[in-house]
């Protein structure tokens, strides 16, 4: 079950926003259920650090009156909620969506000054949230690492290949249209990785299944995206067979 | 004569040794086999000619190659002259402790063998030794990324120097070693070489410095300009409010009019009309620049500014988003507003092609990194992710590109603290720039 929780210091709005999250439950089925409804962030705290097994979405107004701000609420939040989703509720004037997302990974923003959307906003963050709480594990495979400040995920399907970078330790992987960075050795990575992954060299995993061609000769691994990877020659002949076997 | 061609083969691979040893230009294999190439043919050129034209023509060959290869005049002279100067200075001050231990005349050496190579391995042995760790100091005081950086007058007078200054010495020991010269000659002519040698390599360290002193000034210099144009738009948004307040008790007064009528009809007419566009106007206006007060690194702040106001000058819609105090980031003011001005530039840029051009400008403070998040609309035809870092690329045709790739080697070879991530998504172009934060955290690290 997906519980919601509601912290607005406003009592006039945070009835609104209860009513339409109840409503919106009702309507669509969701096996979704409103647990807490208040004005004081310690006790959305409190209820949480009670009930750490659930799965939450989180509706939060920046300005709560006291002494913590929903951004900060959202941190603490996130301390112990790694997976929960959150929700901010807020004004044009206090919109930081970049904050939201980078901070807290929120899933959305709500804005409330455009009071003719925020019934359509909460019942498709509503509906997203209950689906990816559901979904989990049925979706493609994911690659996922966790650093200090963030978790990384990409799919499977998305990854091109592995390569160390100039600096020690750090790992670049190149995907379809995104070049991340973290962290982390190349050995710890192979070991979470599924078979259609394989070391073609001392520094770089490519993924089989996006590999275009291979260039014997010239030992150079042509990607579907037109990028470049290279192998040593060692490893190539392996890497060839292999791919023939799995065929 | 067979002899002579292995000796002379020799000693242009003891060159070529120092030259890839004290890195002033990196060296891959595939160069190092060219190298060896010209070294083969240059003792082949010299015996059917004339034995004067061996190093010159080792000079100007490689010299050749490496410009070719990466268009540096004064970094390539610099690298092959000072390969060269240590070979000689080491192969003279060998031959006259040779010459000294077993009390023999330079043509005794020349001929008998066995000394004569004897004198070409300690030489060999000796110069590797020297070339790395010359290597090592040139490595840790950064002198060869400012020589890369300028380009102007003091570098023509160190290369008239160095040339100057190599020619006489290759002509003295030319003439040293055709001519039966005294004892006396040879040592004056060490002593002048080590002299020179020792002059040319602290000039090159002064050099290194005094370029970098500038770079520092000019950035300086700039900081200021930009912190200018930041008061000044702080002044501009003091007026406006100046002005608003005024407006705001006329506005008062004049609704308090229709209250007095009693016109509910004319109140709406005139709310509409005056009050709704005006306070769009200022929302507008004052939530970007004044955002910049929660950076109190007063580089960042200047550079900000400034790129803001040029991105809104050119009527791209800019929103910014910095929630909390950034007090400090773990990282080189230079170097972060380096990067962060090509990053932005490169926004704009893209940006102003889109119909609908728009940039969102975030810097995030996390647990324990700060975060640096820059989107700009895009058009459909940006090229792919990976393409955008490779040098020389670029969409303004040939001889640019230097932006990204630049941000990218600093990233990578500067900092252990830094990633940068870049996204395309839905006509958007994301680039984040996560900076550690380096505190007692990483010593801990460090120590285990």
């Amino acid at each position: 079950m997906l519980k919601a929780i509601v912290c607005e210091d406003n009592d006039k709005q945070r009835n609104i926003f209860t009513s339409i999250i109840e409503n919106t439950i009702m309507r669509e089925q969701i096996d979704a259920k409103v647990v807490l409804s208040t004005n004081e962030p310690m006790k959305v705290l409190e209820y949480i650090n009670n009930n750490l097994e659930d799965v939450y979405i989180y509706f939060l107004d920046i300005d709560l009156n006291c002494n913590i701000n929903g951004i900060k609420l959202a941190e603490r939040i996130r301390e112990m909620d790694k997976l929960g989703f959150i929700v901010f509720v807020t004004t044009h004037s206090e919109m930081s969506f970049l904050t939201f997302e980078y901070k807290v990974e929120a899933m959305d923003y709500i804005i409330k000054d455009d009071q003719s959307k925020i019934k359509e906003r909460i019942n498709s963050c509503l509906l997203k949230a209950y689906e990816r709480s559901n979904s989990k594990g049925k979706d493609d495979k994911i690659f996922s690492l966790k650093t200090d400040d963030k978790i990384i995920n990409i799919k499977y399907s998305e990854i091109l290949f592995f390569e160390t970078s100039d600096t020690v330790h750090k790992v670049r992987v190149h995907e379809l249209n995104r070049l991340v960075e973290f962290y982390s050795k190349l050995k710890d990575i192979e070991i979470q990785l599924d078979e259609r992954f394989y070391r073609c060299h001392r520094a770089c995993i490519v993924n089989i299944d996006n590999i275009k061609e291979i260039d014997k000769k010239n030992k150079i691994i042509y990607m579907i995206n037109g990028e470049t990877c290279f192998a040593s020659s060692r490893e190539l002949r392996s890497l060839v067979k292999y791919i023939c076997s799995t065929m | 004569m067979l002899f002579s061609i292995i000796c002379f083969f020799i000693s242009n691979i003891i060159i070529t040794s120092n030259l890839y040893n004290i890195k002033l230009v990196q060296l891959t294999y595939k160069d190092l086999i060219i190298f060896n190439v010209i070294n083969i043919v240059i003792p082949l050129i010299v015996i059917f000619t004339n034995e004067a034209f061996g190093i010159p023509g080792i000079f100007v060959l490689f010299l050749l190659y490496l410009y070719s290869k990466n268009k540096k005049i004064v970094l390539n002279m610099m690298a092959i002259i000072m390969s060269i100067l240590i070979f000689s200075v080491i192969d003279m001050i060998c031959g006259y402790l040779f010459i000294k231990i077993f009390n023999i005349s330079i043509h005794q050496l020349m001929d008998n063998k066995k000394i004569y190579i004897l004198l070409y391995i300690t030489v060999f042995i000796l110069n590797f030794i020297a070339s790395k760790l010359i290597g090592l100091v040139i490595g840790k005081s950064d002198i060869s990324k400012y020589l890369k950086q300028t380009n102007n007058k003091l570098t023509l007078l160190i290369i008239t120097n160095i040339m100057t200054a190599g020619i006489t010495i290759y002509i003295l020991a030319m003439i040293n070693k055709f001519l039966n010269t005294s004892n006396f000659v040879v040592i004056l002519n060490i002593v002048l070489f080590i002299i020179y040698f020792i002059s040319t390599i602290s000039l090159t360290l002064f050099y290194g410095k005094y370029v970098k002193r500038e770079v520092d000034y000019k950035h300086r210099q700039q900081e200021f300009e930009q912190l200018k144009e930041y008061t000044g738009m702080l002044e501009y948004t003091q007026n406006e409010m100046r002005k608003f307040k005024h407006d705001y008790i006329n506005i008062i007064s004049t609704v308090d009019g229709y209250i007095e009528e009693g016109s509910m009809k004319s109140l709406k007419t005139y709310f509409n009309k005056n009050i709704i566009p005006l306070s769009e106007n200022i929302n507008i206006k004052n939530s970007n620049i004044g955002l910049l007060q929660h950076i109190k690194v007063t580089g960042l702040k200047g550079l900000l500014s400034s790129k803001i106001v040029q991105a809104q000058s050119k009527e791209i819609d800019t929103f910014i988003d910095i929630a909390e105090d950034i007090e400090k980031i773990d990282i080189d003011v230079i170097d972060l507003c380096r990067i962060i001005g090509i990053l932005f530039d490169n926004a704009i840029e893209a940006a102003v092609l889109c119909s609908n051009s728009k940039i969102k400008f975030g810097v995030i403070k996390r647990r324990f990194s700060v975060v640096i998040v820059i989107i700009n609309s895009c058009t459909n035809d940006t090229p792919p992710v990976y393409k955008l870092f490779k040098k020389g690329f670029s969409t303004k045709g040939i001889n640019r590109g230097v932006g990204l790739s630049n941000v990218k080697e600093i990233v990578d070879k500067k900092y252990r603290n830094l990633t940068l991530n870049t996204t395309k998504k839905n006509s958007e172009l994301i680039q984040e720039l996560e900076i550690k934060d380096r505190g007692e955290r990483y010593a801990e690290g460090n120590c285990m």
